[in-house]
Parts: C-alpha cells; structure tokens; sequence
C-alpha cells in the first residue's frame, strides 16, 4: 500500500530538518515541501494543517497532519517500526522516560538560548542566553556519559530520540556561538558530546539531513534576520 | 504488584503534581504521597531532580521520573491496562493526537489563566487582554472536544491522557475565576467544556484533588502578593 507522506517546513528549522532525518532514518519517502516565508504570509496548507500553533513542521500522512516535531518523530516511529528494538525510543518504560525527558531539555534549553542570543545585539539577556548553552552542553554531555550504552549515540549503535533532536541544532549552535562569539560545545567542558558530535555527523541519514541546513546559510539567514527584525547590524 | 515502591513528591497547589497524581489513581496504581516544602528543598528531591529541582518526582522503586507530562505516559506504559482502560489510544494517529492536546494544555492552558491573576494587579487593557486570551485558549480547548467526537472526555468515556492533564483545572479555574473576576461564556461558547468539567468533578479519580478554596487561599496569600505594585 502505498502512502503519502508530505512534510511542510522551513528549511532553516531544527524542528523541521529533525523529522527529515527521522523519515530517512526510516526509509519512508516523502514529499518536501517549503513554506516560502515563514515569518509573513502562511501558506494556505499551513494554516490548514496546523491552524492552532500556524507552525512548522507539519507531517501530513495520507492527508491526516501531525504536528510539534517531537510528537511527529514518535509518531513516525511507531507508524514505521524498526526491527530489533531499534526504534527512536526504548522498550522499556523508564528508559523512554529517561529519552523523552534529555529531548524535551535539549528543545527547552536550546531554544531558549536561541531566542536570547538572535534577538540581541548584547547585554543581559545575550549573557544569559551564553549561559544557558554553555550549562546545558555541559549538562548534557554528563548525561551522555552516564546513560549506558553500547555505541556512539545516546541510543547506542543506533541514533534515537535524543540523538535526532540534538543533532538537528548542531549548525544552530555553531551560529550562536558565531553571533555570541563564544564557546559552549567545545572539548574542555564537552569531551564526550564533542566527540559524539562528530561521529553523528557522519550517520548516513543525519548526514543527508544536516545536508539541507548547512551552517554557513544558517549564520548568513541569522544576520539577515538580526537586522531586518530587530534592527541589530553586525 | 507486590514489592512496588511507589512515591509521589509533592505539593499541595501543584498542578503539575495534580496531574500524576490523578494519573495513578486512574491506573490504579498504589503510591505514597511525600509532600515537599519547596521553600526549604529536601535531599531527596534535590538528589531525584538535580535539572530542575520541581516537584512532581515519581519514584518508582527508587528511580526517578520527571517532568509532570513525562510522568504521566511513564505511568501509563508501566502500568498497562487491559481493557482500554490505558490514557492513550493505542492508534499511531490518536496517540499523536492526544500527545498534542496534552502539549497545548501543558503549553498554554495554564499560562492562560495565570495570567489573569497578573493581569488582576494591573490595567484594565492588561485585565481584559488576559482574559481574552483564556477565552481564547478555553474556545480552542472546546473545538478540540467537539471534533473529537463522543465525550463527555478527550478519552471518550474514560479519562485519557489530555483529561489527565487538563484536570487540575477543577482545583484552580473556580479560584481564578474568583481572584481575577474573570467571566468565562460557558453557556454560550463552551457547552462541552462545560459538560467535560461536571464530569470530572463526578469522576472517582477526582477525589485526591485539592477543594478550589484550599487554592484559593493560597493564591491570596502566596501568588497575589508577588504581583503587588
């Protein structure tokens, strides 16, 4: 039977590029398709399919849309099961709380810091958002090290939840700490989320999707809407 | 189940706390309430959630959950019901569906209606875009049960997930209703929140909620004060 699976984003969200790693990570096809300005005018199917948030990404499955990306990536991963509990989220009970909870931190923290640091030029509020990346890294990489695994990923020989969300704000992280000329993932405080960082960057499907945010357009995008939104010229 | 160890950290006006707390007694679950003061944070709450060092905390044989709608699908996937009797359906679809209702409850119901009591300390343009904004919110709330299909719950005719997190409502909504004067349409715009309300009020699992005048109380006294001018 073959289905339809459109995914409607912007190419510069990590909330969108996410489910396009979770969709190759799959081996589902999809359709992609760009809202051509995110911040203006909202498409006509955007608005449709996500009339409460008017948000991206949008997964539309045979015509039903999903919304919020962490509730995407667990509906795509028990729409299209992997085999061998190689899903995006453990079998176990605590184990997938363990999951969800170090996602919905990344997804807290990182966007926070996101929202201080892009919408500054400095002061305060860029000071507190350098010290929310440079702890949540930190944080982070302390739970990588913790949870116990039998590969390179927080889901061991394979990428799971945690995995996906995180990599999917690697170019964002780079951007901040460009525009905040700063440090937050780096080897002294970050040794082993350093070192994963770079092994899963290389994971075939994070790779193809990383491919669709390249850091450098990223940090161009940025400075562009620095300056158009909130007047602050580089 | 035998030699479970069940713990709940708590707090009396916690919604967050509310919402595990009906949860397990929906599952059926046996728990021991630990009530925290978050004034003065205990070893164990602060060794159970070093992050963000907030209750609820479930401790399940020693191990700690956290992060109230975290807790709640741990609740349901530890305890698995026969008979329909679990918070999310067992469709793909529906589970997405209810996952994002419980998002939009956790994400702006509550900051809603707080809002009110902010805005009760300030203008009256602040006053009436609060409660326009609950309006709002309470109206989308109500299109979600409607298109949802057969009620009185988001569940159905049991308590769900989006139930579960929506029900520490019936402790704080008739407080802030008071404090703040706010003055919801029930009857005109929201005829199935309504119904979902009396409901839950009727529902057993209701029954460990705190009495409205006990939040009522504490939001004079320990909420109202922190917005004085």
């Amino acid at each position: 039977m073959t289905s339809s699976v459109k995914v409607l984003s912007f190419w510069r969200s990590p909330f969108g590029v996410r489910v396009l790693i979770a969709l190759k990570e799959k081996g589902v096809e999809y359709e992609y398709i760009e809202e051509q300005d995110l911040l203006e005018t909202k498409s006509k199917l955007l608005l449709e399919s996500n009339p409460v948030h008017k948000k991206v990404p949008v997964l539309i499955h045979n015509g039903k849309p999903v919304c919020e990306s962490l509730i995407i990536l667990q509906y795509i991963d028990e729409t299209w099961p992997s085999h061998d509990n190689n899903g995006f989220l453990p079998p176990d009970p605590y184990e997938r709380a363990v999951v969800r909870f170090w996602a919905d931190y990344a997804d807290k923290k990182i966007f926070e810091a996101i929202r201080l640091i892009l919408k500054n030029a400095e002061g305060e509020l860029v000071e507190q958002g350098k010290k929310i990346m440079k702890e949540s890294m930190a944080t982070l990489d302390k739970a990588l090290k913790d949870v116990a695994r039998d590969g390179p990923y927080f889901g061991g020989k394979n990428i799971n939840l945690v995995d996906i969300t995180l990599a999917s704000y690697l170019c964002w992280i780079e951007t901040l700490e460009t525009l905040g000329n700063f440090k937050s993932l780096e080897e002294s405080t970050c040794p082993h989320l350093c070192e994963w960082a770079k092994v899963v960057v290389q994971h075939p499907s994070v790779k193809e999707g990383l491919a669709t945010i390249p850091a450098q357009k990223v940090l161009e995008s940025a400075r562009e809407l620095r300056k158009k939104y909130f007047g602050i010229l580089e | 189940m035998a030699g479970e160890k069940v713990q709940l950290l708590s707090a009396m006006p916690s919604p967050y706390v509310m919402r595990v707390e009906v949860a397990l007694v929906v599952k059926g679950v046996d728990y021991e309430k630990v009530p925290q003061d978050l004034s003065n944070k205990s070893e164990l709450l602060l060794h159970s959630n070093p992050i963000y060092k907030k209750v609820p905390v479930l401790l399940h044989n020693g191990k700690a959950v956290c992060e109230s709608g975290i807790i709640v699908q741990y609740v349901d996937e530890a305890w698995p019901s026969a008979d329909g009797g679990n918070l999310l359906p067992a469709d793909a679809y529906g589970r997405a569906m209810a996952r994002f209702w419980a998002d939009f409850v956790d994400k702006k119901v509550f900051d809603a209606l707080f809002g009110t009591l902010k805005a009760s300390k300030g203008t009256e343009e602040e006053k009436k875009a609060a409660e326009e904004n609950v309006v709002a919110v309470m109206s989308t709330l109500e299109e979600a049960l409607v298109k949802g299909g057969e009620g009185p719950f988001y569940g159905g005719a049991r308590m769900g997930l989006v139930d579960v997190m929506l029900v520490p409502l019936l402790a704080w909504l008739p407080a802030i209703e008071e404090l703040a004067q706010l003055s919801l349409p029930w009857a005109s715009k929201l005829p199935c929140l309504e119904a979902w309300f009396a409901a839950s009020k009727a529902h057993p699992a209701t029954a460990v909620l705190p009495e409205p005048p006990k939040i009522t109380e504490f939001v004079t006294n320990v909420i109202l004060p922190r917005f004085a001018n």
